[in-house]
């Protein structure tokens, strides 16, 4: 269930989500109707926090997205970092980069953007490809600015809904972010009851590497730790 | 002004503000103010970048992907002239010389080639935004073949449906045509072509496949059994031995059947046939088509289909 | 994007609507389409275009004499049809336009703007010619023929169908062969000849369907109102599905003309001519009147 106006409504620190059990992840969500997307800490959408924080300004060509449809909001990426710190990190980053490109450099951004012949964003019906181009962006530019390149031997894994949607990898990743891994989620069907699992074994299995690698690095011989593998996931 | 709000004759003027109103003072700061729980902050040095477009070097697609079926040498869109202008459609006369699984396939490659045709075509009216008619030209061209196909198809039904209403009406054209066939199957010295000709005929009267395995036993099957039975028991001068002369009983008539066409294994049956007839072995008229369907089992190790009642 | 190609629904009413807009459509054409593709006759509807050899007359490869206009009187050969102005198009002989041509267009070895295009020409301004021999001098002499009629029909190889038999108007024992056509490769879905003739179909049981029970409601409806369930076969169905009589072989012939030949002389009737009639009738009276004395 990614959308649930009982979910936290605010901010949540680094201390809040361990003590709760949440992975250090940042969550995008995409409405597939309109292509818009939907940054969250928790893999719930909570539609006030995230109308509040991501869609300052809304106008006719991005409107504040209706969550009244469940089956239309599907997860795009989810993005698993070392630390509690960094995941919060690229979370605000991606807020901040939400603000600039909505409010602040509001020209700039619009300059980017693919237009149709009267100078509007281009659009087929509701639906702006250019949302979720620039999302990808900007988690690209989050995690970049957002310290993981200073920290050696940290990795950081993005599970993507499909190999389509982040870009030339190449071009766009491997090339300035060799510490992010790549990988698909492997869906089996597209229901939100599933989608849900998965985000939750995700968060598992996030967990899980973190606590291998902080055991791993205390104490080298420990190299028993849980190694259950999540079968939701395959390599890219 | 208060427009239309209802309420009592005095709350308008309870809730109208005068001048005699004092400003509420400030409230006393409080003494244990929690500290910001938010310590963490943006980078300041992000910048908006240039969107990421989805890109399909990503992906790889197999050479057998079965999607290819919609392109031509997977080619985006073939040039007009590679494009067949020249041939004509099958005709009518061409197509009734073909048997069905031919026209089946001529059916599938002509869908194939018409479903390419389509997506080319729906490319050049959006893609290209080209008004032309080409691709749509060939496609109809292709189409003409294809519902000749069907035409040759039901035409071949109907002359099938007519002849046979015909043949089994009063059942004298089966009647003399069997007649026929029996006076030249006797008559012809030539064993073996003489058995070669009772293989077609068993196919076009009784519909009795030389493959026994692929018959469906009904009621047509096991009557053609017993005349077969018969016939052979005539063409070797058999079934004098046997009382009646004639085969009635299934049993009998497919022991007799399915022995090889010479003199000696048909009398060899017939010693089998006697036996049987001296232990009042018999097989019940109503029992017949399960009988010979377990018989053509175990004699071609097919296990039955449905499994026969237990009663 | 426009799925309109994919459907036939409301196509009889753009029909309509497009016969009354087409003359502002093709003004419209001419106006955005540039001169030196610009059609200079007026386009042919889809009905009135021609469609076969009795429409067009004239083949790709038959001489013709141009009739008026600048180059009245001259010898042409017809290189192509053009369809959709129902006109021909000539070799360099013929009538011919100048337009400019844009840089981006211009062809390998090109040097000026100005190019000389064929003109398409109407079938009322060609005249077609023929090679006939003169009884008198007995040379072979070219002439323009008025007018050209069509009489019976024949297979011909070189078009591989049949064609109609071209006579000259008045004189129909005058016939002017087709024009060799161009030949061009087999087509990518073409089927070769043999495989073509193959029979593979034949008739084998009386009980056995011909086709799986299961594919005939996808081969016919069989609860369309246009079944011709009760329907007799009218005379042109009977002559289209009736083999044609099978030529006399020679034998046959030969014993035709014996018989023709006997008839004539042996098997001859016998009639009574107006002199043997007065012969037996003298004999008669010669008998009656000498047996009545």
């Amino acid at each position: 269930m990614s959308i649930s106006r009982n979910s936290s409504s605010r901010f949540r620190t680094a201390k809040w989500l361990s003590k709760a059990g949440f992975a250090p992840q940042v969550f995008l969500f995409r409405n597939l109707e309109s292509g818009q997307v939907c940054y969250s800490q928790l893999p719930t959408i909570n539609p006030a926090l995230v109308s509040r924080l991501q869609f300052k300004q809304p106008n006719w060509q991005n409107r504040v997205p209706s969550f009244n449809r469940r089956d239309i909001w599907k997860i795009m990426c989810v993005v698993t970092m070392p630390s509690y710190d960094l995941s919060i990190k690229v979370f605000q980053n991606l807020n901040r980069l939400r603000y600039l490109r909505d409010v602040v450099q509001k020209k700039t951004a619009n300059e980017y953007r693919k237009k149709n012949e009267w100078g509007q964003i281009w659009y087929s019906g509701n639906f702006r490809p250019t949302y979720s181009q620039e999302a990808v962006a900007d988690l690209r530019e989050s995690i970049l600015k957002s310290g993981l390149v200073e920290q050696k031997d940290a990795t950081s894994t993005v599970h993507w809904e499909d190999e389509w949607r982040m870009g030339d990898v190449n071009k766009y990743w491997t090339s300035v972010l060799p510490q992010v891994k790549h990988e698909v989620i492997n869906k089996q069907r597209n229901c939100s009851r599933e989608e849900s699992v998965i985000l939750k074994q995700l968060g598992d299995w996030a967990l899980n590497s973190m606590k291998k690698s902080s055991t791993n690095s205390n104490s080298d011989n420990n190299k028993d730790g849980n190694t259950s593998n999540y079968a939701t996931t395959n390599s890219n | 002004m208060f427009a239309t709000k209802r309420g009592f004759h005095t709350s308008c003027i309870n809730t109208a503000r005068t001048h005699f109103t004092k400003p509420k003072s400030k409230p006393a700061p409080r003494a244990n103010v929690r500290a910001p729980t938010i310590t963490t902050h943006h980078s300041n040095d992000l910048k908006i970048t240039a969107p990421i477009p989805p890109s399909v070097s990503n992906l790889s697609c197999s050479d057998d992907h079965p999607l290819w079926q919609f392109f031509s040498d997977k080619k985006f869109i073939r040039n007009m002239d590679d494009l067949d202008n020249t041939s004509r459609p099958w005709t009518i006369a061409e197509l009734r010389r073909k048997s069905f699984n031919d026209l089946h396939s001529l059916w599938y490659t002509c869908l194939k080639e018409r479903n390419i045709l389509a997506r080319e075509n729906h490319l050049m009216k959006n893609y290209f935004e080209n008004d032309r008619d080409t691709y749509s030209d060939a496609s109809e061209n292709v189409r003409t073949t294809m519902w000749r196909i069907r035409h040759v198809l039901s035409e071949r039904q109907w002359s099938f449906d007519i002849a046979s209403a015909e043949f089994f009406k009063d059942n004298t054209a089966k009647a003399a045509f069997i007649k026929d066939f029996e006076t030249e199957f006797l008559s012809n010295e030539d064993i073996d072509g003489s058995f070669e000709m009772l293989k077609r005929f068993q196919y076009a009267v009784f519909g009795i496949s030389e493959y026994i395995d692929e018959n469906k036993v009904d009621r047509l099957f096991v009557d053609g059994l017993k005349y077969i039975a018969n016939l052979k028991l005539k063409k070797f001068n058999a079934g004098q031995e046997l009382e009646g002369g004639e085969i009635t009983d299934a049993g009998e008539a497919f022991a007799i059947f399915a022995a090889e066409n010479n003199e000696q294994a048909v009398k060899e049956v017939v010693e089998v046939v006697k036996n049987l007839r001296s232990e009042n072995k018999s097989v019940s008229r109503y029992d017949e088509l399960e009988t010979v369907q377990a018989y053509i089992d175990q004699l071609y190790g097919t296990p039955a289909e449905t499994e026969p009642k237990k009663q | 994007m426009s799925y309109s190609h994919l459907s036939n629904t409301g196509s009889r009413f753009t029909k309509e609507i497009s016969k009354q807009l087409l003359p502002r459509y093709h003004k419209y054409l001419l106006k955005s389409v540039p001169d030196f593709l610009r059609p200079r006759l007026p386009l042919a509807t889809k009905e009135n275009q021609y469609k076969n050899e009795r429409d067009w007359v004239f083949m790709p490869g038959d001489r013709v004499v141009v009739t008026d206009g600048d180059c009245r009187g001259n010898v042409c050969v017809v290189v192509r049809h053009n369809k959709d102005t129902n006109s021909y198009i000539l070799n360099e002989n013929g009538p011919t336009i100048e337009a400019a041509v844009p840089k981006e267009l211009w062809v390998d070895g090109q040097k000026s703007h100005v190019v000389n295009f064929p003109k398409a020409v109407l079938k009322s301004s060609l005249k077609l010619l023929a090679d006939i021999e003169d009884d008198k001098t007995g040379k072979t002499k070219t002439v323009a023929i008025q007018n050209v009629v069509f009489r019976g029909s024949y297979f011909d190889k070189n078009y591989n169908k049949i064609m109609p038999i071209r006579c000259v108007s008045g004189q129909e024992d005058l016939i002017i062969p087709w024009p060799k056509p161009e030949e061009h490769e087999d087509g990518p879905l073409a089927t070769s000849q043999s495989i073509c003739r193959e029979q593979t179909f034949w008739v084998e049981s009386i009980v056995k369907a011909p086709i799986p029970k299961a594919a005939l409601p996808s081969i016919r409806n069989e609860k369309s109102k246009y079944a011709r369930k009760n329907e007799k076969l009218s005379t042109a169905d009977i002559k289209r599905l009736v083999a044609p009589k099978m030529p006399l072989t020679d034998t046959k012939m030969h014993f035709i003309a014996e018989r023709k030949e006997l008839e004539e002389t042996v098997y001859k009737k016998r009639v009574l001519t107006e002199e043997a009639k007065e012969k037996i009738g003298e004999k008669v009276f010669e008998h009656l009147s000498k047996e009545m004395l």
